[in-house]
């Protein structure tokens, strides 16, 4: 692929994940917020396979749009005002609210324009899916065991949870 | 210890009769069609099968059995009492004596139950292997036996109208030949030309309306 | 299929007469018609299998007219029916997710059928992560149907919807947990390599390499059926409680794109099936006499016969029957089987 497609595939992705992350922030429908999560999702995904990171980005399908969306869409539809489409997100308090964003959005461009980010030309795409999982067993692998105990604690919290609300 | 058994023996016995089932619908997977490709092939009917009605109106001698055993009054029949006056007789050597002017059965009521064909004593309402009853208009659900009145009227009337028109025309030519008569009184010729319409016309003249209809009850 | 695109422009002097982009574009435009025609072919062929399988298990005869001899035009006069019907849509619905929902379970659908290989390569697209590609992907599809569910505005749709949520979310878990025995002993995600494993001989097969693995298979099997919504899982779409679940207030050409996703998946099952455990397109001799796409056809085609046998054979699961089927016993069935795989390959490493 020449450079041209590159640049040019990078951009459609970096719009698609922009223009739908700004629904998932602006939109007052709460279903339309999460639908549009799914294009941002989607959007990350092809901008990590365009960076030849394709387990990362099958991983990023996987779980998020396969399964936190769908919890998500499932919180939402839970609530109670579910009968009626207009499920709304109010805005309130905008003035801090805009403060606050503002000055987040000020740090951020900083650090992103301050840090010697460490840039490196793409190589050939290699297959990653071995050493993901020699690194995940060797160095990383406290990293990884302490997500695994967190994730079960909140597998059995939630159980847990569950249990009380139907024995009461 | 109870639980983890029954834990595995459900286990064993869902993948166990999962296992009978197909084995079931397996075998009739492979045996032969109940069905049939229904317009183009059908079921050979029972011999006493019971579908729509029929009558064969030349044989009814319209006694009303059949219209009284009806439990559902579907069947509607009028009849016109000629004294003694004979319409034929029927295939089994019955005597008609009455005229039916309407043989009607609501085949939209009727629940094929066979009951009015049992009394009938001359065997001329019949049930048919018919079962195809759906109709396109109701009334064709309306089925009429009785010979098409209005049919029987046309031609009561034309024949009475051309009966009337031969009266005239006979008068006319009567009173022509008695002119003739009275004006030159004895020619052989003229007499012998007025002679063979005569009796033809006076057939027609004196058949009443009620020889009409029998002509058609009969055959 | 990098080298399918290259021998494509090569080949051809009219691709090579455009810029090589448009070349590239235009070839990759042909392979996802090559996609989609398959798609929809498998699925017209599955419709009308279906039925035939239906009616003979119930001692019928099935199709018989359409296109004379055992009515195979049926369902092309079917999705010629769907295509010409008008295109409703419930006035209270939400219309812009109404539009787009039955496009996404299409393309879930469709994007597993890029990575499933027909063949010795036989591949449109060679994807390192083969598997986890098409687990990724097929997950998309419940988003569809949680759209369209949602979107419909109407009571049993979005019943249907949520049914499917939860069940899809759940066997998802037994779905890869039974995969990654295969993968485990495979040593790869891609399904080519993973095919290729399993030359020689049906003993080869990862099915019958080990006892964890045999289980581990019909663990993916009753699994992957939920996954797809068939009978006895079909509760997102159970007729008797739901009309037709989350489709429901479809119509027409919307309608046809839902029920092409749902047949088209039963041969993404079964494909995946057949290529992590019965061996892909390797004859179960030693040697391979027949063409591989024709062994491959013929596993999946097995596979799909069982699946409708199947489906006419068992009557529903109960909501709570489905969950419990899920979470207490497949999934630490496969956990076990998993253990059991490695424990295996580390008692006998060179098998
Ligand atoms: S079949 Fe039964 S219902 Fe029908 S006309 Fe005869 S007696 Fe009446
Ligand atoms: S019972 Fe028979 S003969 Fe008597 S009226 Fe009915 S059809 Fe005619």
């Amino acid at each position: 692929m020449s450079d041209e497609i590159r640049l040019g595939v990078f951009l459609g992705f970096g719009m698609i994940t922009l223009v739908s992350g700004a629904v998932v922030a602006l939109a007052r429908t709460i279903i339309y917020s999460v639908f549009a999560l799914l294009f941002t999702f989607f959007g990350v995904a092809g901008l990590y396979v365009l960076l030849h990171a394709d387990f990362l980005a099958a991983t990023q399908v996987m779980i998020y749009v396969g399964g936190i969306l769908v919890l998500l869409l499932f919180g939402v539809m839970l609530t109670h005002k579910i009968a009626t489409v207009q499920l709304r997100s109010a805005s309130m308090q905008r003035g801090p609210a805009a403060l606050i964003c503002g000055g987040l959005l000020a740090l951020l461009l900083y650090v992103i324009f301050k840090t010697p980010w460490p840039v490196k030309e793409l190589g050939p795409a290699t297959p990653t899916v071995q050493r993901i999982g020699r690194y995940l067993m060797t160095d990383y692998l406290l990293a990884f065991e302490v997500i695994s105990v967190l994730l079960f604690a909140v597998l059995v919290g939630a159980a847990l949870m569950a249990r009380r609300e139907t024995n009461r | 210890m109870s639980a983890v058994k029954k834990y595995f023996s459900d286990i064993y016995n869902s993948m166990a009769t999962v296992l009978v089932g197909m084995a079931t619908t397996g075998r009739t997977a492979f045996r032969k069609p109940v069905t049939l490709e229904y317009p183009d092939v059908r079921w050979e009917l029972p011999e006493r099968y019971r579908g729509i009605l029929h009558n064969r109106i030349e044989d009814c001698i319209g006694c009303l059995a059949c219209a009284r055993a009806c439990p559902v009054n579907c069947i509607h029949i009028d009849i016109v009492k000629r004294g003694k006056e004979e319409y034929g007789v029927t295939s089994d050597g019955t005597k008609i004596t009455q005229w039916i002017p309407r043989f009607d059965i609501d085949m939209s009521l009727c629940m094929v139950c066979g009951l009015c064909t049992e009394p009938c004593p001359t065997e001329c309402l019949t049930m048919t292997k018919e079962y195809e009853l759906a109709v396109h208009d109701k009334h064709d659900m309306y089925l009429e036996f009785a010979l098409d009145r209005d049919k029987v009227m046309a031609e009561k009337a034309e024949a009475e109208k051309k009966a009337a028109k031969e009266k005239a025309a006979r008068e006319k030519a009567e009173k022509e030949a008695a002119a003739k008569k009275a004006a030159a009184e004895a020619e052989a010729a003229g007499k012998e030309g007025a002679e063979p319409e005569k009796p033809a016309a006076d057939a027609e003249a004196d058949g009443k309306p009620g020889s009409e209809e029998k002509k058609p009850d009969a055959s | 299929m990098k080298e399918w695109v290259d021998g494509l422009v090569e080949g051809s002097s009219l691709l090579q007469s455009l810029p090589i982009e448009v070349s590239y574009f235009l070839a990759m435009v042909f392979f996802s018609l090559v996609a989609v025609g398959w798609m929809a072919i498998c699925a017209l062929f599955f419709v009308w299998l279906e039925r035939k399988v239906s009616a003979r298990i119930q001692s019928r005869l099935g199709p018989v007219y359409v296109g004379g001899r055992f009515g195979w035009a049926q369902t092309p006069a079917d999705a010629l029916k769907l295509l010409m019907k008008e295109d409703l849509v419930p006035e209270s619905a939400d219309r812009l997710l109404f539009n787009i929902a039955p496009a996404i379970a299409f393309m879930a659908t469709l994007l597993t059928f890029v990575a499933i290989p027909i063949g010795n390569g036989l591949v449109i697209a060679d994807l390192d992560i083969g598997i986890f590609f098409i687990l990724a992907v097929s997950s998309l599809g419940v988003i569809g149907i949680i759209m369209g569910g949602w979107a419909s505005n109407s009571k049993w749709s979005l019943y249907g919807g949520m049914r499917a949520a939860s069940q899809i979310v759940s066997y998802e878990i037994p779905v890869a947990l039974s995969l990654i025995g295969v993968v485990m002993i495979a040593g790869t995600l891609n399904l080519v390599e993973i095919g290729r494993g399993q030359a020689g001989g049906i003993w080869n097969w990862y099915l019958f390499k080990s006892p964890f693995l045999f289980a581990a298979g019909i663990v993916y099997f009753i699994a992957a059926l939920a996954e797809v919504n068939r009978t006895p899982f079909d509760l997102p779409e159970a007729e008797s409680e739901l009309v037709s679940g989350y489709n429901t207030e479809y119509s027409g050409m919307k309608f046809a794109f839902f029920f092409l996703a749902e047949f088209a998946n039963l041969f993404v099952i079964s494909a995946v099936a057949v290529v992590m455990f019965l061996g892909a397109w390797n004859s179960f001799l030693p040697w391979q006499i027949l063409p591989g796409p024709i062994w491959f056809l013929g596993k999946v085609f097995f596979l799909v016969l069982v699946i409708m046998w199947l489906r006419w054979t068992l009557p529903r699961l109960r909501v709570d029957q489905l969950m419990h089927t899920c979470w207490k016993v497949l999934i630490p069935i496969s956990m076990v089987l998993l253990i059991g795989v490695g424990v295996q390959m580390w008692l006998f490493p060179g098998n």
